[in-house]
């Protein structure tokens, strides 16, 4: 074997494996792995927000300051237990298709499907929820999925009262 | 010393090729070639790539070339190879159908070249973030900054391109929440995007929206436009082209599907009931039967995230 029949293979194998790399196709259908059902435990709103509650979730390593930061934004919002997104240590979900009046202040564990409405620019302004930017505090961080993201929501199918207090 | 630099150079060549070969491993992608690109051409000027995610619509223009969709991002280079072997003209325009991977794959290459991307300004939304989507299982990445649209639009519009007038038109909430899909009159070619999949059960990406229900009624709209001689490239399989006869059976068939899984959620079936029941037995065969529980999942999910 030459050198030139080295050369040749080596650059044959090479080759071979930059088309490997380029890897099967990868298509969305290929790769669907549907989650229908989310749960998620956290407090429940005292009142409606645009007609709905609203969930959030605490941080549970950091939670004296999601409390602290629900306060202010609670306190200056004047809108008892809506704590949407004052800090990164909270995160909210927009409770939709069942009727939570029953858990108003509570804390709950609630299964449903959870969906994304599309980014709102205007979040970062604070209006990712529709009417909320009149709420301190209720600024994109909420059901955060990357900056300037709305707040996400779950059509409710379950939900079961958890024993814990809420801010 | 020219002995010994060849030595090395064939050493580094192979270590290069192992290396690639490793790499290719670790992200379980070893011993599947790429699957091989087709490029049927369904009307004068309008061609169909397929085999790198969606169908990809290529259009050839006085002046260049329009692409519908760009197919996966792994593959890229070779979508960029099947469309220049469609016609080495330039690529002008990228038109995005929806914000799915397997179909904005080219976005940030073409991107990068200025070419404009156009498409609904909810796709231009998504691809902005990178955000967790249940229905597809998966995290939605964001595209850098070069391959987002450079032109958006909220409910349809028209668009020259060559001697074409293209008409898009958006669908609320049907595949997702930023579908449109285009008509080249000239061509009498209707590319839908992920409204209309043959071969096998559609996707539905009910977390930003989606449901069966509204793929359906979606694909009425399609129907209005053209005529009965129309040919329509779908977002997965039929990608020689295929006619509105069949676009209508497979309506035909998801609106079936929807009601058995609406009795179903009127029941308050769980999703293991109702696939345990299958409903969608007696059209495995017609359609495919290889993701009927995921299509089940997400079309149950896009009933309940409704209701």
């Amino acid at each position: 074997m030459t050198l030139v029949h080295i050369y040749k293979a080596t650059i044959l194998g090479c080759a071979c494996a930059v088309v490997a790399a380029g890897a099967p196709s990868v298509s969305a259908q290929d790769a669907v792995n549907p989650r229908i059902n989310s749960t998620l435990t956290g407090c429940v709103s005292r009142e409606r927000v645009n007609g709905h509650y609203i969930l959030t979730q605490f941080d549970a390593t950091n939670k004296d300051a999601a409390k602290s930061a629900i306060e202010a934004a609670t306190e200056a919002a004047g809108v008892p237990g809506f704590t949407s997104g004052a800090s990164s240590t909270s995160t909210s979900y927009e409770l939709k298709n069942y009727d939570m009046t029953a858990y108003a202040g509570r804390r709950v564990e609630v299964t449903g499907v959870l969906t994304s409405p599309p980014p709102n620019p205007m979040a970062e302004a604070g209006a990712a929820i529709p009417g909320a930017s009149a709420i301190p505090g209720a600024v994109a961080t909420a059901g955060t999925i990357g900056g300037g993201t709305p707040i996400r929501q779950m059509s409710v199918l379950q939900v079961k009262p958890r024993t814990g207090s809420c801010p | 010393m020219l002995q010994r630099d060849r030595r090395e150079f064939v050493k580094a060549l192979v270590a290069g090729g192992a290396g690639l070969t490793l790499s290719t491993r670790a992200f379980g992608q070893g011993g599947r070639g790429p699957a091989p690109l087709a490029a049927p051409k369904i009307a004068d000027r309008v061609s169909v790539v397929s085999g790198a995610g969606g169908n990809i619509g290529v259009i050839v223009g006085r002046d260049g070339v329009m692409m519908i969709d760009g197919g996966t991002a792994n593959r890229a280079g070779d979508v960029a190879k099947a469309v220049n072997d469609v016609n080495p003209g330039m690529v002008q325009v990228l038109f995005n159908t929806h914000y799915h991977f397997d179909h904005v794959g080219s976005n940030e290459r073409l991107g990068m070249n200025g070419v404009r991307i156009v498409a609904h300004e909810n796709v231009k939304k998504r691809l902005g973030v990178t955000f967790d989507d249940p229905a597809m299982g998966r995290k939605m990445e964001a595209l850098l900054p070069a391959g987002q649209p450079t032109e958006t639009f909220a409910d349809g519009g028209r668009m020259t391109f060559g001697q074409d007038t293209l008409e898009y038109t958006h669908t609320p909430l049907a595949h997702t929440d930023g579908d449109a899909f285009i008509f080249i009159p000239t061509s009498n070619v209707i590319h839908t995007g992920d409204l209309l999949w043959i071969g096998r059960y559609p996707v539905i990406d009910y977390t930003v929206g989606g449901s069966l229900a509204s793929m359906a009624a979606a694909l009425d709209r399609v129907d209005r436009i053209g005529d009965a001689g129309t040919r329509i490239i779908p977002g997965h399989g039929g990608q020689a082209g295929v006619t509105k006869a069949d676009m209508r059976r497979t309506r035909e068939i998801w609106l079936e599907i929807n009601k058995r899984l609406e009795d179903h959620a009127k029941q308050g079936h769980a999703i293991d009931q109702v696939i345990a029941a299958a409903p969608t037995k007696d059209f495995d065969e017609r359609i495919g039967s290889g993701m009927a529980d995921a299509f089940l999942r997400q079309a149950y999910g896009g009933i309940l995230a409704r209701r």
